[in-house]
């Protein structure tokens, strides 16, 4: 029988051999390849931790405190149905609350068809150069044949994310919700891919913000973030009953 | 001075990147070689790392974490070039490696023998958990965190890589031993 002390020793003495230098011909290599590879902007940088003024500051931290005191009046208003001596309804036949802690995100979200201005437009948004647009076949001029679709639609459950193109369901994955405005999806096990999102009433905007998960080429990656950016951030969602 | 030159190449600057690259390489090549045991792989893993951390450098929101984001990539990397290739990984006549000091004396032929055969029987994350535990040293917390999985994940996959390594030590240990009987 082997115990842990022995194997932690056996594997340490194990991982002493090796090579523990890279031969500066793939140093080289990747350097060249660095040379013909543009960064990537975060979409998330330039709509995102702008700095605010320091009267914005006090105006929404005004705005927030009147918010608080003011919904804090109305539920302890006198008169008020909420355990109130006024009141003339049975607690118990009360309309119950929808339930607040739920994830807001699990439901089905639409856009209307989209025209290929306004996908382009998403692009420009996102940061995407002309360049790189044209080396993954995007023509500004038909979007690509509208490859990604025109309509999209998105349903969340409470572990899974589909979306559908134009009707025709174009990927599920799994989901997560991180916070109120996060959400991380994937294909596998691993959620690689970070959204951003925000909700008012019956709309949701999106904006995906990274992918940890590096694909096979810069190509893959390039097609993957444009069908990404075309799909999410042409258009707000609407929620449908 | 590398959060220096990190954010110097966030902002495009290819000569800051190439400094970081030069004193990072060697050692995600220690990294990916001790994962994939072959040179030739780790070094695509490696090579392929660098132009993506290039590529994805500017959404590197803490660049004191650069260390730890380029070595989540090289992992990332190397499950590409094991999925790639997953047929290598068995039935494979175990050479001995050269590594730049020699093969360890500590460690009888046998056992290398038996520890690299085992090895490369673990599926690639568990391999990586090995080799953040045992080369890097490492807690599964630490690894946690710069592989972005959960601390549960990586407590796991660690004790299922320590029990498939110990069961392939003793399976040849018993191999050996009825092999040895059998031939009396």
């Amino acid at each position: 029988m082997t115990t842990q002390r022995e194997l932690d020793r056996m594997l340490g003495d194990f991982f002493l051999d090796g090579t523990d230098e890279l031969a500066d011909r793939v140093l080289d290599a990747a350097l060249d390849q660095i040379e013909d590879t543009t960064q990537r902007r975060p979409m998330w940088a330039p709509r995102r931790f702008s700095p605010m003024n320091l009267p914005l500051r006090f105006g929404m931290a005004a705005v927030i405190a009147i918010i608080a005191v003011g919904g804090a009046l109305y539920i302890f208003r006198p008169g008020s149905s909420v355990g109130g001596p006024g009141s003339s309804v049975p607690a118990s036949s009360a309309p119950t609350p929808a339930p607040t802690a739920q994830n807001p995100l699990i439901g089905t979200w639409t856009t209307g068809p989209t025209t290929c201005a306004q996908q382009n437009a998403a692009l420009a948004k996102a940061g995407f150069t002309a360049a790189q647009l044209q080396s993954d076949g995007w023509d500004a001029a038909t979007c690509a044949g509208m490859k990604h679709g025109s309509a999209f639609r998105l349903q969340f459950t409470n572990t899974l994310l589909v979306f559908y193109q134009d009707g025709v369901a174009g990927w599920t994955g799994t989901y997560q919700a991180v916070d109120g405005q996060t959400f991380k999806a994937g294909d596998s096990s691993t959620l690689y891919i970070t959204y951003h999102y925000a909700i008012v009433g019956d709309q949701l905007t999106i904006d995906m913000v990274a992918d940890t998960l590096p694909t096979a080429s810069g190509g893959e990656q390039l097609g993957e973030d444009i069908a990404q950016t075309v799909i999410y951030e042409t258009a707000t969602f609407t929620r449908q009953p | 001075m590398d959060r220096d030159l990190v954010e110097q190449a966030q902002r495009g600057d290819r000569e800051a990147f190439a400094i970081l690259a030069r004193s990072h390489g060697d050692r995600l090549m220690a990294i990916a070689q001790r994962i994939l045991r072959d040179v030739g792989r780790a070094e695509d893993a490696v090579q392929q790392t660098l132009v993506i951390a290039w590529r994805e450098l500017p959404s590197l929101r803490d660049p004191d974490r650069f260390d730890a984001w380029l070595q989540r990539l090289l992992v990332n990397a190397s499950y590409g070039e094991a999925r790639r290739s997953r047929a290598w990984n068995a039935h494979i006549r175990v050479l001995p490696v050269d590594g730049q000091g020699g093969p360890d004396e500590s460690l009888s032929l046998d056992n290398r023998d038996r520890l690299e055969r085992g090895f490369r029987r673990l599926p690639p994350d568990q391999r990586a958990m090995l080799v953040f535990t045992h080369y890097l040293g490492l807690s599964p917390t630490e690894i946690a965190e710069r592989l972005g999985i959960p601390v549960g994940t990586a407590n796991s996959r660690l004790h299922y890589a320590h029990r498939a390594m110990r069961a392939a030590i003793e399976a040849d240990e018993r191999t050996v031993t009825v092999a040895r009987g059998g031939s009396r």
